[in-house]
Parts: structure tokens; C-alpha cells; sequence
């Protein structure tokens, strides 16, 4: 008829309807709001505004992003480490245009060339890794030589240059006297060779032992590098949905199709000036000898955007414990005032340890509600300030995953080293620790004589 | 045959620095079946006897003997067990809990005892038939009236077919005419079940009804006669 954990279940909605309610309108008045904040803005549109303002302020300019009126681009003044480079010298490696208007402190390599849409679908970049994709590719007797084929190894190579920057190179070698050619070697299975510009893969080992040990040489690609400059304010360039992802997920998650059309979509390979132009001009010793120079290129990128989760994800976790300590107040505080009940539990004979149980799994229940609601209303409340914020500024993503596993100490790490660690397993502790001790000192506490006067 | 023996029974409360003596060599014998009324103005310590008697509250010194059990020797989940399954309590203030229907009321003490509960929806289901409310079986209290919920009360005492029923003030919460819709269920059940009854009331009419009629006065208990 009734079971003890449909008991408590009654109990849960008997007592707390009202707040219940008042917390799903709560979520679905911000459901709403995201809803029309999504509906009356187009994302790529504003973000295209947004980073077209911030290309054409006066720092430089492209074609799709040209400058605005009024503005001119020698007003711009030249980084004084750039004055040693002529026009010529910067050209020669790429920047054509855009010298004069170096107001950025980071360098961004872009994919000039326009991959074929049509052989860049989403669907063909989806679970896109590195060899793993040209293995496939290799495997089910495709050509590399095609059309199609040739532009895998480009999309491969910057992934991997990005899997590569992002763990570490192992050397940069300079050929001849200009930079013609990077090579990264990574745990010897893989090998990338990049030139500046033209990118080609060779395939790992894997590969080679699929045509019987002879060695497949990737056919170059001819993927045109620009150099082009980031804004000062880097956030700018972080609009819209591609601020959300890292580089590598964006390589690989990207719509090529879309992205192609408008013929500046960049590979997201970001080098630190400094590093750029010491690989622009200094010798080979100066290259190698310092492994720092090998910078990630995403590191200014990643820097960024971590900051910013971890931020969020801090304001977010904070909001998430203190909504979650709120619920278990607002859901739990009859804990206090329930002397009644367990009265009349004892008084109609029922033993003391299914009272305990009864209370324990309200407890549990409020835990548990609490829980799901903090983590919805803390999502909902970021995704409400990231819909609000990406039609201005940019657009951040937090790591809903480690709030959704209560786990802010990750956030935490990045603002404050050790600082708030314990906050999060204190309170959860503590929290536990009530729903396990208070029925037991309730019950313990509560006389039927007592509530029979009352 | 004797249900309940009351010997030399003392009961005192401390209040503040002081102890008030409320019960003091109180003797009485309750045999089976019997209806007892208990009489007196209010604070002679009639609730505190019906109290005492059903194990709720303790005693100073002095024995109860209940269904051939010493209350003082039973500890706590004893008690519990008895209450369960030797008693049935209806109370002024009836006591259900709100969040579960009329039928979950009136099967709470079966629920979560040790009884076979594979009949448990015929009898909840006779015993609403019993008190007349089988059709607001899945009411919840709050939608029911005071009498329908005391009947409710009533009904959940049954469930275990207690040997002894107590009623403290049963109808003192209840208008005229559902006070005897109340009572008429009590002395029922205490006709066709044999179900001993005792009741505290400040009425005179209702200890007319009862077989036996004890006047709480003076600390002690003496024969009412109505």
C-alpha cells in the first residue's frame, strides 16, 4: 500500500509545494528570458559586428573587415621591437598589408586559402583527430591526391600543430636562410612538418604499416599563411560561438562550409609577437636554444578564455553552494519544527528506527532536490549572463561538467590557489552530516507526552 | 478478568524548583470489555491516569499492569510494540498526518509493524466501511470535516485490533451532533468487538453511557456515579 521512501516522498510535496513552484517559475521565468535574448539577436551577426568594429578601429584592417571611414592606419604607431623589420622584410614573410597597424601583442596565423565547402562538411570534420583521421582515411583506399584528400593533411596539420603547441614541441628546425620549414616531432609516433607556408602531413607509423611499411607522403598543400594582427583587446576577436571552444575543438567542430565563405576564417594558430619574430629573422641557435620561445600558439587564447572560466566558474560554483544551502534551509527547515509528527508516529506505535528512516529519506530527498535545483538555476543564471554578454562583449563558456559535479575547486584553483578548496566538500559534509544526525536527535528528543499536551 | 491493575500509583511533575504532586496512591481495577469513564475538572489528572496507564508518560512509583504487563518494566521499543499492537489512541486534537490520504492513515500502524500485512487493503477497507467513510478513502484530512476526521482517528486505533482503546476527550473538538456520531462508534465497537474503552470526558452524559465511571479528584480516582 505504503512503502517508508513513499512516505517521505509525500511528506517532500506535501510540505514544500509552494516553494517547489516557486522555484520552477524561477527557472522558467530564465528560460524565457534565454529564449528571447536568442530569438531577437543573431549571434554570428552581432559577433561579425562586433569583430568588425574592433578590426577597423584604427588597428588594421582586412578586406572583409575594412576600416572604417576617417581612419587611417599610419596614424597607428609601430611597436618599436618592429622597427628593424622593413616594409619588405614583413612582407616577404607574409604580412602583405597590415604592418603598419601592429597595435596587437599577438600574431594570428590564418588559413588564407578557401578549403572547398563542399568538401568540408560538418559531418566529414566530426570525430576529426589528427592520425587517427588520416589513418581512416589511408585505410578505406582513398586517395590523398584528390581533391578532396588534399586538403585532410591541412586540416590535419593544424590540428596537430595545435595538439603539438599544446603539449610541447620537441624542436623547431630553420632551414635555409628564411623560415621555410617547422618541423614538431611528438613521442616519435607522430610526425607533423608544417612549412610557413605550405603545410604537409606524413603520416605516423600506424599509417605505414597499412601499405606494408612503405611510406605515404602526404602531398603538400599549398595553404597560403597570413600573418594578421590580434587586436590589443583580444576579447573582441572571441565573439560568438567561437569564443566557446578551445582552438582545437574549434579546428575540429568548425563548419569549414560556413566558415569558408567568408574567406578569413583563421586556423586559430596564435603565436606571441615575440616568438613570431624571432622566427621570422633570428637564426637557428636563437630558435633552439630556448624551448620557451615554443610557445603554444593558443597560449595568449587559452590564457584568456581560462581566466574568464575560471571567473565564471567560481561565481558560478559560489552562487551554485550558496542556492544549494538556500534550498536546504528553505526545503529542510521543518527538520526544526516537526516534533509533532514524529510524536504521533511513536504514539501510533511505529518504532524508532523507521521514524529515523522516514526523516532520513526526507532529508535525503531535500539533499538531493536542493542539489538539481542550485546546479539548474546556477546553469540557467550563466547561461542567462553569457546570452546577455556574448551580444556585447564575448561570449564565455563555462565548465558546466564541474559545476554539475559540485566541484569548484577546479574554478577555485585558478582564482585562489588553495583558498576556497574545502568549501565545497565542508558544506556538502556538513550538510550530509545534518541529514544523518538531526532525525536521530529529534527522535531521540521527542517525547509522545509532550506532544499529546501540546 | 482483569486487563488493568493500577497499584499505589504516584505521579508528580517538577515545576521550576518545585514537585506537584498530580496522582498519589491511586488503586483500580479495569476488567475486559469494560467501558471506564474518567471524570473531574480539568488538571485533576485524568489525561495524566489515561496517559500512564497507556505507557506515554512515567510514573513515579507504584505499578500498572496492562494486558499482564508491568509498564514501568518495558523500555522504550517495548512500549512502542505495545502501543502498536495492544492499544489503540484517539486523541482530542485526532492526530493524522496531513500528507497522507484517509486510507494511509488508517493503515500507518499496520504499515510499519511486524504484522502480516497482506490484508491490509480489506481491512483498512472494512474499517472505513465501519466508520462510514469508505467514499473518502483518498481524501486527505484537510479536506475532511472535524467528525470525519476523528472517525478517521478512530478507524486508525482499530487496525490492529487493539485489546484496549483510550480516548482522551475524544469529542471535546466536535459539535453536538458529530460528538455523537463519535461516541455511538466508540460504544460500538466496544459492544461488538469487546474492545475495553476507556475515555476521559468532563461530560456527565458521556460517563453515562460507560459502564464504569471513575472520578479523578483529590489526587486519587473514586467511583463517579452520573
Amino acid at each position: 500500500m505504503l512503502n517508508i521512501f513513499q512516505v517521505a516522498f509525500a511528506k517532500l510535496i506535501y510540505k514544500k509545494w509552494k516553494s517547489l513552484i516557486l522555484v520552477l517559475i524561477f527557472c522558467f521565468s530564465l528560460i524565457l528570458v534565454n529564449v528571447l535574448l536568442i530569438g531577437s539577436n543573431s549571434i554570428s551577426e552581432r559577433g561579425r559586428e562586433v569583430l568588425q568594429d574592433s578590426f577597423a578601429d584604427g588597428n588594421w584592417a582586412t578586406e572583409d573587415f575594412p576600416a572604417k571611414e576617417g581612419q587611417s592606419f599610419e596614424t597607428s604607431p609601430f611597436p618599436k621591437e618592429l622597427e628593424k623589420y622593413t616594409k619588405e622584410d614583413l612582407e616577404k614573410y607574409g604580412v602583405k598589408r597590415y604592418y603598419q597597424q601592429y597595435y596587437f601583442d599577438s600574431l594570428y596565423f590564418g588559413i588564407k586559402e578557401e578549403p572547398k565547402g563542399e568538401s568540408f562538411s560538418t559531418a566529414n570534420q566530426l570525430g576529426f583527430t589528427d592520425t587517427e583521421l588520416l589513418k581512416d582515411y589511408v585505410a578505406d583506399g582513398y586517395s590523398l591526391d584528390t581533391d578532396y584528400g588534399e586538403y585532410i593533411p591541412v586540416v590535419a596539420s593544424t590540428a596537430l600543430i595545435d595538439q603539438l603547441y599544446d603539449q610541447e614541441a620537441n624542436s623547431i628546425r630553420q632551414q635555409n636562410d628564411t623560415l621555410k620549414q617547422l618541423e614538431f616531432v611528438k613521442e616519435k609516433s607522430k610526425e607533423i612538418i608544417g612549412q610557413k607556408f605550405n603545410l604537409y602531413s606524413t603520416p605516423s607509423s600506424d599509417l605505414f604499416n597499412n601499405r606494408g611499411g612503405e611510406k605515404i607522403k602526404l602531398k603538400p598543400t599549398n595553404i597560403k599563411i597570413i600573418v594578421i594582427g590580434i587586436h590589443n583587446n583580444k576579447f573582441y576577436s572571441l565573439t560568438g560561438n567561437d569564443a566557446m571552444f578551445l582552438p582545437l575543438s574549434a579546428i575540429k567542430n568548425q563548419n569549414f562550409q560556413t566558415l569558408s565563405q567568408t574567406n578569413e576564417w583563421s586556423g586559430r594558430l596564435v603565436l606571441d609577437i615575440k616568438n613570431n619574430f624571432a622566427f621570422l629573422n633570428d637564426t637557428d641557435s636563437q630558435l633552439t636554444r630556448n624551448r620557451s620561445m615554443i610557445k603554444s600558439p593558443f597560449q595568449s587564447l587559452k590564457e584568456i578564455i581560462n581566466s574568464f572560466v575560471g571567473i565564471g566558474t567560481t561565481i558560478v560554483g559560489i552562487v551554485g553552494l550558496l542556492s544549494f544551502l538556500i534550498f536546504v534551509f528553505l526545503f529542510g527547515k521543518t527538520v526544526f519544527d516537526d516534533q509533532q509528527e514524529i510524536g504521533i508516529f511513536k504514539a501510533v506505535g511505529i518504532s524508532n528506527r523507521k521514524i529515523y528512516f522516514i526523516n532520513y529519506l526526507f532529508g535525503f530527498y531535500i539533499i538531493n532536490l536542493s542539489f538539481v535545483l542550485s546546479l539548474g538555476i546556477s546553469y540557467l543564471l550563466l547561461f542567462t549572463a553569457s546570452n546577455i554578454f556574448r551580444n556585447e562583449l564575448l561570449f564565455f563558456m563555462l565548465n558546466f561538467a564541474s559545476s554539475f559535479n559540485f566541484d569548484t575547486n577546479k574554478a577555485l584553483l585558478v582564482s585562489y590557489p588553495l583558498g576556497i578548496i574545502s568549501l565545497t566538500y565542508l558544506t556538502i559534509l556538513i550538510v550530509s552530516l545534518l541529514v544523518v544526525i538531526l532525525p536521530f536527535y529529534r527522535i531521540s528528543r521527542t517525547k509522545i507526552i509532550k506532544v499529546l499536551k501540546n | 478478568m482483569s486487563q488493568i491493575i493500577i497499584k499505589n500509583l504516584v505521579k508528580t511533575y517538577k515545576l521550576s524548583n518545585q514537585i506537584l504532586e498530580v496522582l498519589k496512591d491511586v488503586n483500580l481495577t479495569i476488567t475486559a470489555g469494560e467501558s471506564v469513564a474518567l471524570v473531574g475538572k480539568s488538571g485533576n489528572g485524568k489525561s495524566t491516569l489515561l496517559n500512564l496507564i497507556a505507557g506515554i508518560d512515567t510514573f513515579e512509583s507504584g505499578s500498572i499492569i496492562v494486558l499482564d504487563k508491568e509498564i514501568s518494566k518495558m523500555n522504550q521499543s517495548e512500549k512502542q510494540e505495545f502501543l502498536n499492537k495492544s492499544i489503540g489512541f484517539v486523541f482530542q486534537s485526532f492526530y493524522l498526518i496531513p500528507y497522507l490520504s484517509v486510507s494511509q492513515n488508517v493503515a500507518l500502524p499496520i504499515l510499519f509493524s511486524s504484522k502480516n500485512k497482506s490484508n491490509i487493503d480489506k481491512k483498512v477497507h472494512d474499517l472505513l466501511n465501519y466508520v462510514g467513510l469508505l467514499d473518502q478513502k483518498d481524501k486527505f484530512p484537510n479536506q475532511l470535516s472535524g467528525g470525519q476526521i476523528q472517525r478517521v482517528a478512530i478507524a486508525r486505533s482499530l487496525i490492529n485490533n487493539p485489546k484496549i482503546i483510550f480516548a482522551d476527550e475524544p469529542t471535546g473538538n466536535l459539535d453536538e451532533e458529530t460528538t455523537n456520531q463519535v461516541l455511538d462508534l466508540l460504544f460500538r465497537i466496544n459492544k461488538e468487538q469487546g474492545t475495553t474503552l476507556i475515555i476521559v470526558t468532563h461530560d456527565k452524559d458521556i460517563a453515562q453511557k460507560c459502564s464504569k465511571s471513575l472520578l479523578v479528584q483529590n489526587k486519587t480516582t473514586s467511583p463517579f456515579y452520573a
